[in-house]
C-alpha cells in the first residue's frame, strides 16, 4: 500500500475536522495506520480550514500531509491555497458549485454541497464528501466508516449524516459519473 | 478511559493529568490550548474535582497554587500569551515550593502572534519568564502518546521535587489524532506527608535530596507561604547567608538530579554522519529524513530530547560525540541550539523556521545534503 495522504479542505464549519477523524478512524478498525491533523484559522466559522489523514499499512513516522496524493476541494479559497502550478495532485475531487476548475484538467466535479442541502443537512457535505471518496477509492471499508460515523455524531443527527455518506456512496460508484477507471488505483 | 484509543494532544494531556491524579484545573480558554479546559470541565466535576474557568490566567495559575497548596494535585494549560501572564506567580510557586503543572501549547509568534498556528519558540520563556535565578522541569512530547506520558511525568516529578513543572507542545501535536494506548494504571508518586512532633516543625528544612516536607494548609502542622526569601520555619528573612542557601537548595535540589530525568532518545546507527537533535513535531520530521535518507548514502542519527529544562547536557554531549556532524532542527531562531553549544558542541549548527510551517522531512534532508556534505565525503 501506499502512503496515503489525504487533504480535506475548505472553510471553517464544514465539518472537514470531523470527517478527518472519521475516515482515520475508519482506517484504524480496518487494521490500517492513520493520523489525523487539524489546521484553521482564529474564527469559529469561515476561513479557511483543513483536515489532513495520513494512512499506511506501516507505522506513521511523520503524521503530517507533505504533498496530498488525494485532495477534497470544497472551496475557491482552498483551491487556490493547494493546488499550485507544477504541484499536480494525483485526484482532486471538488465542489463544482463552488470551485472553478480549467477545463481539461482530470479531476472530479461534483455539486457537494447542494446535494447536502438537498438532503437537509447542508452541514453534512464533508460526510458526503467521504462517501465519494470511500467508494472512489476503496481506501477503507464502508461499514468501518459508518461504525466511526456512529460513534462520532449525537443519535440526533445520525440519520441526516448516514443519509449524506450513502448519497456518497452511491455517486462515487455510480458509472453515471465515469469514476470507475479510477477504483484500481490503490 | 483506558486501552487504545485515537486522541488529539490535548485530549491525551488531559486524560494523562486525570491518571496521574489531578483533581484540580483552573484556566483561561486560549488557542490552540482550549481543549484541556473543555474537557477538563467535562470531565473533572464527575470525578469529585473541580474545574474553574477563572477571569485570567494570572488568576489561574493562582489557583491551582491555592489547590496545590490545600493538597490537590492541580494544573492548567495555556499558550504563549497566557504563559508570560503566568511568569510572576511561576516564580511563587518555585520560590514556596509548591507542585503544580502548567502545559503550554506553544503557538505562533511573540505577543499575542499567531493564535491558531504551531511554534516552538517559548523555550527560553519558560526557563527564564520569572525573574530570579531558578531551576525549572520543562518535558517536551513529540507524539499524542507522549503527551499522555509525559503529562503524567510531569505531575510525579512536581510531587517529588516540590516544584511547577511545564509540558511544552505545540499547535501542531496539541491538535494532532493518533493511537494511544492509556493503561489501567500508571505509576504515579504522590507528596511526601509531615510525621513527627508539630512544635518545632520547620516546613522547609531540607528532607531526603534537598526536597523539603511541608503540610497542607489545614493541617495541624503550620505552613506559611511566602515569595520572599524565607528560613526553614517560612519566616521571610534578609539574612544573606538564608537567601544563599535558599536559592542554591532551590536549584540544587533539581539540577543534582537531572539524570533521573526523561532521557534524550537516540535513533540510528552507532556512529551516524550526521546527528540532528530535535523535540516536539520537529522531532518527527527528523526521524522521518533519517529513515528516507539511509537509501541515499548518508547516515543520520536523530537525537530526540524529552527533558527540555533543565537541558541535558551531559546526555547530549555524550551521544553527539559519535558523529562529526550536528544539526539542530526547531521552530525558532536556534533556541535550544545555544543550548547544544554550551554543552561543548560547538560545531552544532541550527535548521531553524520562523513562519509557522513545520520542518518537513525533505527539508531536512536537503539541509544535511547542503550543510553536511564534507561529512559525507
Amino acid at each position: 500500500m501506499k502512503r496515503w495522504q489525504i487533504l480535506l479542505c475548505g472553510s471553517g464549519g464544514q465539518g472537514l475536522g470531523l470527517a478527518g477523524k472519521i475516515l482515520a478512524t475508519a482506517a484504524l478498525y480496518d487494521g490500517l495506520y492513520a493520523v489525523q491533523s487539524q489546521s484553521y484559522g482564529a474564527r469559529a466559522r469561515g476561513g479557511y480550514s483543513a483536515s489532513g489523514v495520513v494512512i499506511n499499512n506501516r507505522n506513521i513516522y511523520f503524521p503530517l500531509i507533505e504533498q496530498p496524493n488525494l485532495l477534497l476541494v470544497l472551496t475557491e479559497e482552498a483551491y487556490q491555497k493547494n493546488v499550485t502550478p507544477g504541484h499536480d495532485v494525483e485526484h482532486i475531487i471538488f465542489d463544482s458549485d463552488y470551485v472553478p476548475l480549467a477545463p481539461g484538467q482530470q479531476k472530479y466535479g461534483l455539486p457537494l454541497a447542494r446535494w447536502a442541502g438537498e438532503l437537509d443537512n447542508p452541514k453534512g457535505v464533508a460526510i458526503l464528501s467521504l462517501g465519494v471518496i470511500t467508494a472512489l477509492f476503496g481506501l477503507v471499508t464502508p461499514e468501518n466508516v459508518e461504525r466511526a460515523i456512529a460513534e462520532n455524531i449525537a443519535p440526533a443527527l445520525l440519520e441526516a449524516n448516514l443519509r449524506c455518506y450513502r448519497k456518497g456512496m452511491e455517486v462515487g460508484g455510480s458509472e453515471k459519473y465515469t469514476f470507475s477507471p479510477l477504483k484500481n488505483l490503490n | 478511559m483506558t486501552g487504545n484509543q485515537f486522541l488529539q494532544g490535548n485530549e491525551a494531556c488531559t486524560y494523562g493529568g486525570l491518571a496521574a491524579g489531578a483533581l484540580f484545573f483552573a484556566g483561561y480558554p486560549i488557542s490552540p490550548a482550549t481543549e484541556i479546559a473543555e474537557l477538563c470541565s467535562n470531565l473533572l466535576p464527575a470525578k469529585g474535582g473541580v474545574f474553574i474557568q477563572m477571569e485570567d490566567e494570572i488568576a489561574s495559575i493562582a489557583a491551582v497554587i491555592g489547590a496545590s497548596l490545600g493538597g490537590m494535585k492541580a494544573f492548567t494549560a495555556t499558550s504563549g500569551p497566557g504563559l508570560s501572564l503566568m511568569q510572576e506567580n511561576i516564580g511563587l510557586a518555585i520560590m514556596a515550593e509548591v507542585p503544580c503543572v502548567i502545559i503550554n501549547v506553544q503557538r505562533f509568534g511573540l505577543s499575542t502572534g499567531i493564535a491558531t498556528q504551531p511554534g516552538q519558540s517559548d523555550i527560553m520563556a519558560t526557563r527564564w519568564g520569572t525573574h530570579g535565578d531558578h531551576s525549572i522541569i520543562a518535558l517536551a512530547p513529540s507524539s499524542v502518546q507522549e503527551c499522555f506520558d509525559l503529562t503524567v511525568e510531569a505531575f510525579n516529578l512536581a510531587e517529588r521535587f516540590r516544584t511547577p513543572v511545564v509540558v511544552l507542545t505545540d499547535a501542531v501535536i496539541a491538535h494532532l489524532r493518533e493511537s494511544v494506548y492509556i493503561p489501567e494504571q500508571v505509576k504515579i508518586i504522590n507528596r511526601t506527608r509531615p510525621s513527627g512532633p508539630v512544635e518545632g516543625y520547620r516546613p522547609y528544612a531540607p528532607g531526603e535530596n534537598l526536597v523539603p516536607v511541608p503540610p497542607n494548609f489545614g493541617d495541624e502542622y503550620i505552613l506559611r507561604v511566602t515569595g520572599l526569601v524565607h528560613d526553614e520555619y517560612g519566616y521571610s528573612s534578609d539574612n544573606p547567608d538564608v537567601g544563599g542557601q535558599l536559592v542554591n537548595r532551590l536549584i540544587d535540589k533539581i539540577e543534582n538530579y537531572t539524570r533521573e530525568l526523561p532521557q534524550p532518545e537516540y535513533t540510528g546507527p552507532e556512529n551516524p554522519d550526521v546527528i540532528i537533535i530535535s523535540y516536539g513535531i520537529s522531532a518527527r520530521s527528523a526521524l522521518a529524513a533519517a529513515r528516507r535518507i539511509r537509501c541515499q548514502g548518508i547516515s543520520l542519527g536523530v537525537l530526540k530530547l524529552k527533558t527540555i529544562w533543565p537541558f541535558p547536557e551531559q546526555a547530549v554531549a555524550k551521544i553527539c560525540a559519535r558523529a562529526p556532524r550536528v544539526v539542530v532542527a526547531e521552530m525558532n531562531k536556534g533556541q535550544i541550539l545555544r543550548e547544544v553549544k554550551a554543552a561543548g558542541i560547538t560545531r552544532a549548527i541550527g535548521l531553524n523556521r520562523t513562519d509557522t510551517r513545520v520542518i518537513m522531512p525533505g527539508e531536512i534532508i536537503s539541509y544535511v545534503k547542503e550543510r553536511c556534505a564534507c561529512a559525507t565525503g
